[in-house]
C-alpha cells in the first residue's frame, strides 16, 4: 500500500479525497476527505476541514475534524476547530482549542 | 515512507494511486505522482507522472517525466521525458523534449530555439 507524502516545499490549495494513508509534511488548505489515516507531521500545517477515519497531529491544524475512529493531539501538536470523533486523545503539552463532541455512531 | 532518488534534493513528495487532488499545487521539491490531480500545478523541481496518474492541469515545472495520462498545458523550464506509457493531450514548451515511440501526444509542441539568420 502506497502512502502520500505532501512535502515540506508543497503547498496544495483546495480538495484532496482519497482511501490510502497521508502524510502532511506541508501546507495544505480547503478540504480534505480520507477513509483512511491522516498524518499530521510537525512541520505541518493544514487549514482545512476534514473528514478522516483516524488522525494524529504532530503540527498545526485549523478546522473541523469529523473522525469516524480517533482524533490524537500530539505533544507538539497545536489544533483550533471543532472535534467530532468517538476517541480522543490530548497529549500533555498539545495546544487546543475547540468543541468535542463524542456523541457519534 | 517512499524516498524518491532526485539529484538536487533530499526531500520529495509523492502522490498515491488512491489519493485524488482538486485545486493548485505548488512547491520546490521533487514530486512522483501516481494519483489524480485537477487544477494547477507548479513546481520548481521535477514532476513525475507515474502510468496510473491521471493529471488535468495546468503545469509549470522544472523538469517533467511523463508515463501517464497528461490534459492541459505543460510549462517546462528543461527537459520534458515523455516516454512510450504516456498519453498527453494539450500544448507542450519546453527547451529539451524527447518523445519515446509508442507515446501518445496529441496537440501543440513549441521548443526555444534560435532561427537560422534570414529566416
Amino acid at each position: 500500500m502506497s502512502n502520500t507524502i505532501i512535502g515540506h516545499t508543497l503547498v496544495i490549495d483546495g480538495e484532496i479525497v482519497g482511501d490510502e494513508s497521508l502524510t502532511i509534511l506541508g501546507t495544505v488548505k480547503g478540504k480534505i476527505e480520507l477513509n483512511n489515516t491522516l498524518l499530521v507531521e510537525k512541520e505541518g500545517n493544514v487549514e482545512a476541514d476534514m473528514i478522516v477515519n483516524k488522525i494524529t497531529i504532530n503540527g498545526s491544524v485549523t478546522g473541523n475534524i469529523h473522525a469516524h475512529e480517533k482524533v490524537e493531539i500530539q505533544e507538539a501538536g497545536q489544533m483550533v476547530g471543532d472535534i467530532k470523533s468517538p476517541r480522543i486523545f490530548i497529549a500533555d503539552g498539545a495546544v487546543f482549542k475547540g468543541q468535542i463532541d463524542m456523541d457519534v455512531d | 515512507m517512499k524516498i524518491l532518488s532526485s539529484q538536487n534534493n533530499t526531500q520529495a513528495g509523492f502522490i498515491g494511486r488512491g489519493i485524488e487532488i482538486k485545486g493548485s499545487l505548488s512547491g520546490e521539491e521533487a514530486l512522483t505522482v501516481e494519483g489524480k490531480i485537477t487544477g494547477e500545478i507548479y513546481l520548481g523541481n521535477h514532476l513525475r507522472v507515474e502510468e496510473s496518474a491521471e493529471i488535468n492541469a495546468n503545469i509549470e515545472v522544472e523538469e517533467l517525466t511523463a508515463n501517464g495520462r497528461i490534459t492541459g498545458k505543460i510549462q517546462c523550464g528543461s527537459v520534458a521525458h515523455i516516454t512510450q506509457t504516456a498519453n498527453i493531450e494539450g500544448e507542450l514548451y519546453a527547451p529539451r523534449i524527447i518523445i519515446e515511440e509508442g507515446a501518445r501526444f496529441n496537440g501543440r509542441i513549441e521548443m526555444d530555439f534560435e532561427l537560422p539568420e534570414g529566416i
